[in-house]
């Protein structure tokens, strides 16, 4: 075969996982950051770590089968636990939905405002950190179980 | 799905860096590969073949056990 000075090589591939692997380490800070407050240039490199390690994953088309398999996999995974978080959304939002026909119901009298509460758990920063763990633990799931 | 590879590999005294190298992928790729772990795509088994010169069903064992074909 010819030589082509742009294939990858071993270790150009090997980094790939390196690189997933530093931004799982990442988003499990970004996670935990969720609970206690971190310096924002702690915060913001993770957001960009976790940002680089997704997109190695996802969008390169230098890496090879096996990383490309697993990085599927973690994908399909992570579209479960969106799946998951929006029945959940629902769920708790049709809740809601039933306390404010209620309120109509009663007069338009409320002892509480109907959208306050589970709404916080729900924000987009959340909704993405959680999903992107969900991937990287996937990720590292399958790549080292027996 | 059972294979040589590791015994292939190791006659040739290539470490897995080495023979990720041959095929252009990475050592977790053929690591992966060795231990069974990973199905090998149809195109890298037909390099596999390639690089050591033997059929892919001498590399690799499907376990079929010779039952009815459809």
């Amino acid at each position: 075969m010819a030589y082509d000075p742009t294939v990858p090589t071993e270790s150009e591939r090997s980094v790939a996982y390196y690189i997933v692997g530093i931004g799982a380490a990442a988003n499990a800070v970004l996670l935990s950051a969720q609970l206690v407050s971190l310096p924002s240039w702690i915060a913001y490199g993770c957001v960009l770590a976790v940002a680089a390690s997704l997109l190695v994953a996802i969008l390169s088309s230098r890496n090879d089968d096996y990383f490309r398999h697993i990085s599927f996999v973690a994908s399909r995974f992570a579209m479960g636990v969106i799946a998951i978080w929006f029945c959940l959304e629902a769920i708790i939002h049709a809740g809601n939905g039933a306390q404010i026909v209620g309120i109509l119901a009663g007069g338009g009298q409320s002892g509480g405002n109907p959208a306050a509460g589970p709404k916080d758990w729900f924000a987009s920063e959340t909704l993405a950190v959680t999903v992107a763990m969900a991937f990287h633990i996937r990720f590292f799931f399958e790549r080292y179980r027996r | 799905m059972k294979n040589q590879l590791k015994v292939l590999r190791a006659m040739r005294n290539w470490s897995q860096a080495d023979l990720g190298e041959h095929l252009d992928v990475s050592r977790q790729a053929v690591n992966a590969i060795e231990t069974g772990k990973y199905d090998p795509s149809l195109p890298l088994a037909f390099k596999i073949s390639r690089l050591f010169d033997l059929p892919i069903e001498e590399i690799f064992d499907d376990e079929f056990d010779g039952g009815d074909h459809v």
